[in-house]
């Protein structure tokens, strides 16, 4: 597919590589320009003495260069891309090189033996390598969670009996817990915990959250003392919650497999400490289920598959176990469908609310909720962004002002359907369609 | 307060200061907290409990809080160039063609968005105005862009105006860092009422007064002698200057009465403003001094003009605004002093009635003489106070030619006599430089000046002129071998300057300036340079090729 100057930047991890790909959209800079069915490529002269070689795979799209640029993809690549869309001419149509069809063949190679692989874990299962040692490697395991569960507990307890209004000014006192949580094989419980200290003094009713949040992790920590009591669904969520997700080959073997048309509602990608994580949240065209896929990365923004929101594309999911299944993963290569413009949400606000009910009260600890809205109107105030309900209520909006004048010029006023992440008391609004997708976040529009 | 608020105000003291009490609700909540509250374990615990119940149960049932502002107007619907289409069968016809239509293409809204965020300034103005032409409105993706655009850069709000559209005004009318679309809008008048000459400072004033003139002069200038009486020098000056536009006979009774004003400014801009108007008995009676300056002497049987300074400063000459004593740092003799203030006050057109010679014979004779710097120094300012008006253009074209011709120019004056021309003039003259004078002004800072002129419309009497095809050529070409040249690696202004040149030159040279450009392979300095030319001319195609397939059907084609 073509994709226009937009999109092209759109790929690019960063504004600098956007920039520098631009002063190398010279066909004087690139001594060979080809093309084929599947992949185009070129040489681009660099300041050493052998030209890079670039190369694209047109599905997909995936990038490769012999640069040495660590970025993804780097400024060649994004530069080969903006020359075949501004300047296609220039390039001739030739049968790939050995350097081209190499790749290409070896990135075949490669999704086929994933495919085997997936296959192979469904069929075998999965084999014990020590009975022993593993045991003990559990029961290693359980005896420290324990111990940071009641440690928690102890922490929680006596927050409440000082009083929360001691907690403003003491950063050492949280570093410490989620340490302590993150020792004893809780990453969740640390998460939790680092969320809740960026909550502590910020507005007026910060006593009311922190309450709140501290109550529900109170809450985890009695469904894990009863956990061989819970049922497997639950036992699932509480595993989740606490940082321990089941392992991907298991559910590629077992979990629930749907396949279906799946229409991309949206995406928010989050950075932490070098550690980049993306959400993608899509919906079944026909089975209506709602998937979300997880994607993380280390050092720098690149992600195996990338989507495109707005679009379908039909594949397997393999959702993880769950009260109300939400993370899924590919069990096979997704495939664009071309036009399917139906499928963005529109659902009256009550539907919504409903849907949300549904979902906390079947998995409480599930963070971010998704929200679809039909008819809601974006609305700026004294600063603040807000969405207006067709009740007339308000929804709060965690969002850029440069992205929300953004949505707010595309709607004019008039309702929008707005797909968004909600944490319970923000909504952070990832896409937005008048009778097309008109807005995600952080497109580099502005 | 909520019952989640009420625990946690309770929380915030903390249970060992006071014990708390839980909170009761009604249904199957309330049976839940009173089973929490009735269990065993201490009250922390309790207090958590209910508490996390509190927080699950009021995420699942969150209804979203009432809205704290009435609903805003929502703006008008405009049309797409599908929907025009459609309407034009129906009875709305008119209407329809009433409102601007926004740009559905695809890729042409993507071109949109890349020239206004990348630029140059010409670039922009040229897409501005392509789309004003063709009564098109922006499209409201790029209108938060293109609004922080005109805020940071004031030269691009007045073409910004009438492509916003109803959506545009409608954003703008949102956000108060955009409000200068609201004043842009009004008519220019009611913009500055009268509210702002009764109670405003002096700059409102004098932009008042200079707008007042445009439309009304006999009413600014009625305005302007009623409240002379209160206004200090500075004042006086500076409103006095805003009577510059529209300047007519009826005035010079006003100016003859200033110059014998108190202050020394308001004199000069008395006199400088009489100066405009050749029919006044100001120039009549400067032009009666400088002919007694003239004589007609015999020498080897031809009759031969010369000037000679006055020799004595008449008293009644102070009433005209002359000054008898020098400044301290002037550079001219005392009569010479006098000679230069004389001649400074009259049109360049009287020197060649009276005298019977072009201005190029003048500027050999004023050379000639003694006299020669006062004559250069006073024809110089002439000019400049000239060239602004249609009616004596031509003439300071003329003496501008002739001074450039002459050797007696300045090389700092060149680029400013150059702008006097017509505009086929000035490229020849340009190019001129570009061929030998390469080494004493720098390329880069040759296409500056060239852009700075053309873009410059109160120079250019022509606002429709645009370079000529065959000198953009030329110049490219000198610009190609200019980049082959090891020292133009340090000619960083050739960076900005050629980009935005590319942005006035024709659709006839896009060619030339597309050919690829010599480069380097190991230099890195011009590759940024070239992809940009490249990429702007690439725009300007596009660009044109879009606006020319939606003329505006109204218009006869």
């Amino acid at each position: 597919m073509q994709l226009s100057v937009d999109e092209i930047l759109q790929l690019s991890p960063d504004e600098a590589s956007a920039k520098a790909a631009k002063g190398l959209v010279t066909p004087a800079k690139w001594p060979t320009l080809a093309f084929s069915d599947t992949a185009m490529w070129g040489e681009c002269q660099g300041s050493g003495a052998k030209p890079y070689q670039v190369q694209v795979d047109k599905s997909g799209p995936a990038f490769r260069c012999s640069c040495p640029s660590r970025k993804f993809p780097c400024k060649h690549g994004l530069a080969l891309l903006l020359l075949y869309a501004q300047h296609a001419p220039k390039f001739s149509a030739a049968s790939a090189p050995e350097w081209v069809s190499d790749w290409l063949a070896s990135r075949q190679q490669r999704a086929e033996k994933q495919e085997q692989k997936k296959n192979e874990a469904a069929e075998k299962p999965a084999a014990v390598a020590d009975p022993e040692a593993s045991a003990k490697r559990e029961a290693v395991r359980v005896q420290r969670m324990a111990g940071g569960i009641d440690e928690l507990e102890r922490w929680l307890a006596d927050r409440v009996r000082q009083g929360l209004a001691q907690l403003p000014g003491q950063a050492s006192l949280w570093r410490e817990i989620a340490a302590r949580m993150v020792d004893a094989q809780l990453p969740g419980l640390a998460f939790r915990l680092r969320q809740v200290e960026s909550l502590v003094g910020q507005g007026d009713d910060w006593p009311a959250r922190v309450l709140a949040r501290f109550g529900q992790m109170r809450l985890l920590i009695d469904a894990a003392r009863r956990a061989h009591e819970l049922p497997a669904a639950v036992l699932a969520d509480l595993h989740t919650a606490l940082g321990h997700a089941t392992e991907k080959d298991a559910v590629l073997g077992t979990g629930e497999q749907v396949k279906d048309r799946w229409f991309v509602l949206g995406q928010s990608t989050d950075e932490e400490e070098r550690l980049w994580v993306r959400r993608v949240w899509v919906q079944g065209h026909e089975s209506g289920r709602l998937g979300l896929l997880l994607d993380y990365a280390h050092g720098t923004r690149r992600f195996e598959q990338a989507f495109v929101s707005g679009s379908s594309f039909a594949a397997t999911l393999a959702f993880y176990p769950g009260a109300a299944p939400r993370r899924a993963l590919l069990v096979d290569t997704p495939v664009l469908v071309p036009d399917a413009a139906e499928g963005a949400p529109r659902k009256a606000i009550s539907f919504t609310l409903g849907e949300l009910a549904a979902s906390v009260s079947a998995s409480p600890w599930q963070w971010p909720q998704a929200m679809s809205l039909g008819q809601v109107v974006p609305v700026i105030e004294g600063g603040q962004w807000y969405l207006r309900t067709e009740e007339e209520g308000w929804l709060r909006l965690r969002a850029q002002d440069d992205d929300a004048w953004q949505m707010l010029a595309e709607s004019g006023g008039r309702p929008v359907c707005v797909f968004g992440e909600w944490d319970g008391a923000c909504l952070r609004p990832l896409s937005c369609w008048t009778s097309v997708l008109v807005w995600t976040e952080g497109a580099f529009a502005a | 307060m909520s019952a989640m608020q009420e625990l946690a105000a309770q929380a915030l003291i903390g249970t060992e200061r006071r014990a708390p009490t839980l909170p009761v609700a009604e249904g199957p909540i309330g049976e839940l907290l009173a089973q929490i509250a009735h269990a065993e374990g201490d009250m922390e615990t309790r207090v958590l409990r209910s508490a996390g119940v509190l927080a699950v149960c009021g995420d699942a049932g969150f209804m979203p809080p009432p809205a704290q502002a009435p609903a805003r107007a929502v703006c008008e619907m405009e049309t797409t160039e599908e929907a025009t289409e459609e309407a034009t069968e129906g009875p709305e016809q008119k209407t329809v063609q009433e409102t601007q239509r926004m740009p559905a293409d695809r890729n042409f809204v993507s071109l949109l968005q890349q020239v206004l965020k990348d630029g140059p300034d010409s670039l922009r103005l040229e897409a501005l105005r392509g789309l004003a032409a063709t009564r098109s409105a922006l499209p409201a993706r790029l209108l938060p862009m293109a609004l922080q655009l005109a805020r940071q850069t004031s030269s691009l709000r007045a073409d910004l105006l009438p492509v916003l559209g109803a959506r545009g005004r409608w954003l703008a009318g949102l956000n108060a860092d955009w409000d200068f679309v609201a004043t842009g809008n009004l008519s220019l008048i009611d913009q500055g009422s009268s509210d702002s000459w009764e109670h405003g400072n002096t700059e409102q004033r004098q932009r008042y007064l200079g707008l007042l003139r445009a439309s009304d002069p006999a009413r600014a200038r009625t305005l302007f002698v009623e409240a002379l009486p209160e206004l200090d020098a500075r004042e006086r000056a500076a409103l006095l200057q805003q009577l510059a536009t529209a300047l007519g006979a009826e005035d010079e009774a006003l100016l003859e009465s200033l110059l014998q004003d108190r202050s020394k400014e308001v004199r000069q801009v008395a006199a400088d403003l009489l100066s405009r108007l050749p029919a006044s008995r100001y120039v009549e009676r400067m032009s009666a001094r400088m002919a007694d300056c003239l004589r007609t002497e015999r020498k080897l049987l031809r009759r031969v003009l010369t000037i000679e300074a006055p020799e004595t400063f008449p008293a009644d000459w102070k009433q005209d605004a002359l000054e008898e004593p020098r400044a301290k740092s002037e550079p001219l003799g005392e009569r010479a002093w006098w000679l230069y203030q004389i001649a400074r006050g009259l049109p360049l057109a009287w020197w060649s009635t009276q005298t019977d010679m072009q201005p190029a014979e003048l500027f050999g004779w004023a050379s000639a003489s003694d006299w020669g710097p006062s004559l250069l120094r006073a024809w110089r300012e002439a000019m400049i106070r000239e060239a602004g008006h249609a009616a004596t253009a031509g003439v300071t074209a003329s003496w501008a030619a002739a001074q450039l011709e002459h050797k007696s120019v300045q090389p700092q004056d060149v680029f400013d006599l150059i702008d006097y021309l017509p505009l086929r003039q000035r490229e020849a003259h340009w190019l001129r430089i570009l061929e030998h004078a390469a080494r004493s002004v720098g390329t880069g800072d040759l296409f500056a000046r060239i852009v700075r002129s053309v873009n410059d419309k109160r120079i250019d009497m022509d606002p429709a002129a645009t370079l000529s095809a065959d000198f953009c050529r030329q110049a490219l070409q000198r610009a190609r071998t200019h980049f082959a040249q090891n020292n133009s690696l340090y000619d960083y202004t050739l960076r900005k300057s050629l980009v935005d040149f590319v942005c006035l030159i024709p659709a006839g040279a896009f060619d030339e300036a597309a050919t690829p450009w010599p480069l380097d392979p190991q230099s890195q300095f011009f590759n940024e340079t070239a992809a940009r030319v490249l990429l702007v001319i690439e725009q300007r195609k596009a660009l044109h090729q879009y606006l020319h397939q939606h003329i505006d059907p109204r218009k006869p084609s």
